[in-house]
C-alpha cells in the first residue's frame, strides 16, 4: 500500500487516468493492489447469492466501481446494493451519496481502512448496512446503521449463517466461503 | 512503525508508569517483549500491564498467560493483525482491556472483556478522554497524541 501525502480531492481523484488503482480516503489517494484469487472468488459467491436472491428488486454492482461520499472520500467498496428508490443516485461516472448496503472484503494490506476511516465513512454518509467479510479467518459480520451509528446484528464465523435485515435473508458462511481453502 | 505510533506509546508508558509501577500497582511491559498467549500464538503487543495478583508469570524470555491489559498502537501496514486476529485471541485467553490506539486518526478505544466479549467501554477521536475501568482512571487524548501532527 502506498500512501500519497497531501491533502486531495474529488476534482483531483477525477484527473486520474481511467482505471487508475487507487481510492480517495479521507483526502489520501490510497493504492488498492490487484485483490487475491480468494477475495474475487468471495467476492463473486457474494455477487451471485445477492443476485439469485433480490432477483430485479435491487442493483448490485462489483468493484471497481466509484462512490462519491463526500469531497475528500471517493471509494471502491468491493459491492455495492442499491435498492430501487436509491437507483436515482447512480450517473455515467458512478454512485452519488451511500449505497444502501456496502461490502468490503478485507485483505491484510488494506484492512485498516476498511474496519476503521471507511466505516466511519459509511456509517456518516448513511450506509444503512455495511457487511465485513474475511476471507482469512472466514468471518462475515453486518452492521446496521442506527442512532447511534453502526450496530454488530449478525456474525459467524467458519460455519454458520448471517443475516441482513435489509434485504431480510440469510446467509451461509459455506455457500460465501466455497472454494476458499483455509 | 513511524515516529507518530513510537510517540504515541511512549505517552501512555509515561501514564502508566506513573500511574501503575510508580505506584507499586503492578508491572509494565513495552515491546519488544514476547507474549506466550497459547501454543500457537506469541505475540509483542506495544504495551501489556499486569496487575498484582495477576494469572499471568513473567519470566526473562516472556509473558506467559494473558496480562491485564494489552495497549495495541496501530499503524496501516499491521492494523489488520491487531484488529481481527490478535484481538479475537486477547479475548479468548481473557485479556481484561484491551486498548486500540490510532495515531493517524487520534482515536482511542477501550475495549472491556465480558461474558459476550470484547465491548467497547470508552471512546475518543481528536480530543476529549477515555476511561480504563480497570485502572479506574481517565486519560485525556491530548496527553496520548502529544507532538503527534496530523
Amino acid at each position: 500500500m502506498k500512501v500519497v501525502e497531501k491533502r486531495y480531492t474529488v476534482e483531483d481523484y477525477e484527473k486520474l487516468p481511467e482505471g487508475s488503482p487507487y481510492q480517495l480516503i479521507e483526502g489520501e489517494l490510497v493504492m488498492s493492489p490487484a485483490s487475491m484469487p480468494y477475495h474475487q472468488m468471495v467476492s463473486g459467491n457474494i455477487y451471485v447469492m445477492l443476485r439469485k436472491n433480490l432477483g430485479g428488486k435491487a442493483l448490485v454492482l462489483y468493484a471497481p466501481v466509484d462512490v462519491y461520499l463526500s469531497e475528500d472520500s471517493v471509494y471502491q467498496p468491493d459491492l455495492v446494493v442499491l435498492l430501487s428508490d436509491s437507483l436515482k443516485k447512480l450517473t455515467h461516472r458512478g454512485v452519488e451519496g451511500a449505497p444502501d448496503i456496502a461490502v468490503e472484503i478485507l485483505s491484510v494490506s488494506t484492512a485498516y481502512y476498511d474496519l476503521v476511516g471507511k466505516k466511519e465513512a459509511y456509517e456518516r454518509a448513511g450506509v444503512k448496512e455495511y457487511w465485513i467479510v474475511d476471507p482469512l479467518r472466514r468471518s462475515f459480520e453486518v452492521y446496521q446503521n442506527t442512532e447511534e451509528g453502526f450496530k454488530l446484528i449478525s456474525k459467524a464465523k467458519v460455519k454458520g449463517k448471517v443475516r441482513s435485515g435489509l434485504l431480510e435473508f440469510d446467509m451461509e458462511l459455506s455457500e460465501v466461503f466455497e472454494g476458499v481453502e483455509l | 512503525p513511524g515516529f507518530e505510533h513510537y510517540k504515541s506509546q511512549r505517552n501512555i508508558l509515561r501514564k502508566l508508569f506513573e500511574t501503575v509501577l510508580d505506584t507499586d500497582r503492578g508491572e509494565v511491559i513495552f515491546a519488544p517483549f514476547d507474549l506466550y498467549l497459547d501454543e500457537r500464538n506469541a505475540y509483542q503487543p506495544d504495551i501489556m500491564v499486569l496487575l498484582k495478583g495477576s494469572k499471568a508469570k513473567i519470566t526473562s524470555k516472556g509473558v506467559y498467560g494473558a496480562p491485564d491489559i494489552v495497549v495495541e498502537v496501530l499503524s496501516p501496514s499491521t492494523a489488520y493483525y491487531d484488529l481481527t486476529e490478535k484481538k479475537d485471541a486477547y479475548e479468548r485467553a481473557g485479556v481484561k482491556e484491551l486498548w486500540i490506539v490510532d495515531p493517524l486518526r487520534r482515536s482511542f478505544e477501550v475495549y472491556q472483556n465480558t461474558e459476550k466479549g470484547f465491548m467497547l467501554l470508552s471512546k475518543a477521536r481528536e480530543r476529549g478522554k477515555v476511561r480504563s475501568e480497570l485502572l479506574g482512571f481517565e486519560i485525556e487524548l491530548s496527553g496520548v497524541f502529544k507532538g503527534v501532527e496530523l
